[in-house]
């Protein structure tokens, strides 16, 4: 046998050992593609991955119907797409206070083309291994620059600290979402440094007081 | 450097100054100044300046360069008419060449130069000439405007193709432009229709891109008109040089009473003479037209191979690959780059480029596959400098390695680019072992198949799971 077909029979060999082994249901940790958010660590795939209708070869003739121009939209393949569904499944509760839903009106038009906070994943990718896998101070800014409240009971007036383009101190003292039950910091100087924020949307604990006011389902199939 | 510490005899490295204390000492006859000094032992075309330092009398013949052709860069060949125009050249033998005289800044140097012209031209002869950096006969050369009048001597070297004897089929090995007495003893075939059954020439050349389309052309015809002849244009910018592989195999397919000519510099001479001798051809059956002649069987002396080139496709790789590294490990990411990368559409069609990447790649096993053709080398080498851009279209993809299955999708891929990198063009010492070729050759073929299949399974997830 010549060098080459030994090298083309290993080759064949192994990859057929090996796809047969990758598409084993018991190995799907290894089609992820990333390790999962902090919290979602225990989630078996199929909590977020929901089969999609249809046989792999319908899929497939969809798809191709809509490559053709026969069919107006693409049809899942295998697994349904990713949507906020997915997520409010488990965390949707009332009185967020940047709920997704919120940014579907009109006047969130200029910042949805800028960042799509219409979307969890915008900022909650799943699979980077973080809370927040995309997150900027002056995200803020979209949407708070105008701001102005009267009878301001912080020592450094909210005006003021955005006259000082001084976003980072935003999150220092209200939670995003507003989902920790805690007494709101007046003093400007004694607000949680951006640094710790930072480090609590990679994987840290919260620095916010207080506990959790809406614990999320740990299974979509949770009642 | 002193005009008597000139070498004299390149083949014996003997200088002027050698040869010149032996005649002083009293050496007064040829054949004693050759034993003495070992001068003109090897490719004798020192033979006549022996002569005329012993004070033999030589005889040079007026010459004007008329025309110039261009061959190749740096390469022209002239045609040198006799200034007597009665004046008949006698007949030479292909492998045979002609001294040339000039007298440069007051002195006379002469030069040997193999002759080019075919055997029964005999209006004029023609040399083939490389202008070599720092030369100052050929530097000189160049710079003359035609018609230049220069002094030839007669035929000379007993170094000659035995083109008659049609029993026993000829193999050339030429390089650079050490083709030119081949070139003449392919016109001598042509022009007087000898049918040789078999005259093939091993052709190694940096210069094909540069080749004039003239000469090509006269190639093509030199070899469409005679039977039996053929030619093998050895693309060493493509192929790199002759390898001792390279010759076994011509030697395996010859019959044992093949000759075989070489011509070219005196290291590809003495490199081709090892690799025959290696072959197991004998030593009677070589004829290197320019440098002394091995008898010995060649121990492990293969100091040639020994000098590590790398081809520009490697650094090219390599610092493509560093590149990777590095921005990976010290996170130096482009955000604009990181942000298209979650988009789904630039991850389909950056992972179409990927794929007739890897499409293209493997159409060079499938036409190697179909036909081994002169092509196939070209397709060899656009296979490799392709495959060192691997680390930069794996970065417009994703600049990380991925995760679970992704990771060892991306180590296979980089696996898979270094080692065919690391090949006999760039390590040629090493490749010399055949186990070496062979588990390099096996495991290229093998993790294509595997970074391949699992390429296709990527396919398949990445729409699966979007």
């Amino acid at each position: 046998m010549t060098t080459k077909a030994y090298g083309y029979l290993m080759g064949v060999g192994l990859s057929v050992a090996m796809l047969f082994i990758l598409l084993q249901g018991d190995v799907e940790s290894w089609h992820s593609s990333g390790p999962l958010n902090p919290g979602h660590e225990k989630l078996a795939c199929k909590e977020c991955h929901i089969p999609s209708d249809g046989s792999i070869r319908q899929q497939l003739q969809a798809n191709i119907q809509f490559l053709l121009g026969n069919r107006k939209i693409e049809h899942d393949f295998v697994f349904t797409k990713i949507s906020n569904k997915q997520c409010v499944a488990c965390h949707d509760r009332e009185n967020d206070l940047h709920p997704t839903y919120r940014f579907n009106e009109p006047k969130f038009i200029t910042v949805r083309e800028k960042i799509h906070p219409e979307y969890c994943i915008s900022c909650h990718r799943e699979h980077s291994g973080q809370r927040i896998s995309h997150f900027s101070p002056t995200d803020c800014k979209l949407c708070h620059e105008e701001m102005h409240i009267e009878e301001d009971s912080i020592t450094v007036p909210h005006h003021e600290l955005i006259e000082r383009e001084d976003w980072e101190t935003c999150l220092g003292c209200h939670d995003f979402h507003g989902n920790h039950d805690m007494e709101i910091e007046q003093t400007v100087g004694r607000h949680i440094k951006f640094k710790k924020i930072q480090d609590y949307f990679d994987t840290a604990p919260a620095p916010y007081s207080g506990e959790l006011i809406h614990k999320a389902k740990e299974s979509i199939y949770e009642k | 450097m002193a005009d008597d510490q000139l070498i004299l005899c390149h083949c014996m490295e003997v200088t002027k100054a050698t040869v010149q204390e032996a005649i002083d000492a009293g050496v007064s006859t040829f054949s004693e100044l050759v034993e003495k000094t070992k001068a003109s032992t090897g490719c004798g075309s020192c033979a006549l300046t022996l002569h005329e330092m012993l004070g033999d009398k030589v005889e040079w013949t007026a010459v004007i360069a008329r025309k110039k052709v261009f061959i190749a860069d740096d390469i022209n060949s002239y045609r040198l008419i006799a200034a007597d125009k009665s004046y008949q050249y006698p007949k030479h033998h292909p492998g045979q060449y002609i001294l040339v005289k000039a007298k440069i800044n007051g002195q006379w140097v002469s030069r040997p130069y193999a002759i080019s012209s075919m055997r029964s031209q005999l209006s004029y002869r023609e040399i083939t000439v490389k202008k070599k950096q720092g030369g100052l006969f050929t530097e000189w050369l160049f710079k003359q405007k035609l018609p230049i009048k220069l002094f030839i001597s007669n035929p000379q070297g007993d170094k000659i193709f035995n083109i008659e004897d049609k029993s026993r089929p000829i193999i050339c090995f030429a390089g650079g432009v050490g083709v030119t007495p081949v070139i003449s003893a392919y016109r001598t075939i042509c022009n007087e229709n000898i049918d040789h059954h078999s005259f093939h020439l091993d052709y190694s050349t940096t210069g094909h891109a540069n080749t004039s389309k003239q000469s090509k052309k006269e190639f093509n015809k030199i070899i469409t008109q005679s039977t039996g002849a053929s030619v093998y244009l050895r693309n060493t910018l493509f192929e790199g040089n002759i390898r001792f592989k390279d010759i076994h195999k011509i030697v395996k397919r010859a019959q044992v009473k093949t000759r075989y000519y070489l011509s070219g510099p005196a290291q590809y001479e003495l490199h081709v003479q090892k690799g025959l001798l290696n072959a197991g051809v004998k030593s009677h059956n070589i004829y290197p037209l320019s440098s002394k002649q091995l008898i010995e069987s060649p121990s492990v002396s293969q100091s040639v191979d020994k000098k590590r080139t790398f081809k520009a496709y490697f650094y090219i790789g390599i610092i493509l690959f560093l590149s990777f590294l590095i921005q990976d490990f010290f996170n130096l990411k482009i955000p604009a780059l990181e942000h298209l990368q979650l988009q789904e559409y630039y991850k389909r069609w950056t992972g179409y480029g990927i794929f007739t990447f890897f499409a293209f790649q493997w159409s060079y096993p499938l036409i190697r596959l179909i036909r081994e053709n002169t092509r196939f080398y070209a397709y060899q080498q656009l296979h490799k400098i392709t495959g060192a851009f691997a680390p930069a279209i794996f970065y417009l993809h994703s600049t990380k390695f991925g995760y679970a299955y992704l990771l060892i999708l991306s180590l296979g891929y980089l696996l898979n680019f270094l080692l065919p990198l690391c090949n006999k063009d760039n390590f040629q010492s090493l490749f010399e072992n055949p186990i070496v070729y062979k588990a390099w050759l096996s495991s290229h073929i093998f993790l294509s198949i595997m970074v391949s299949s699992l390429m296709f399974y990527h396919i398949y997830t990445a729409f699966s799971y979007s």
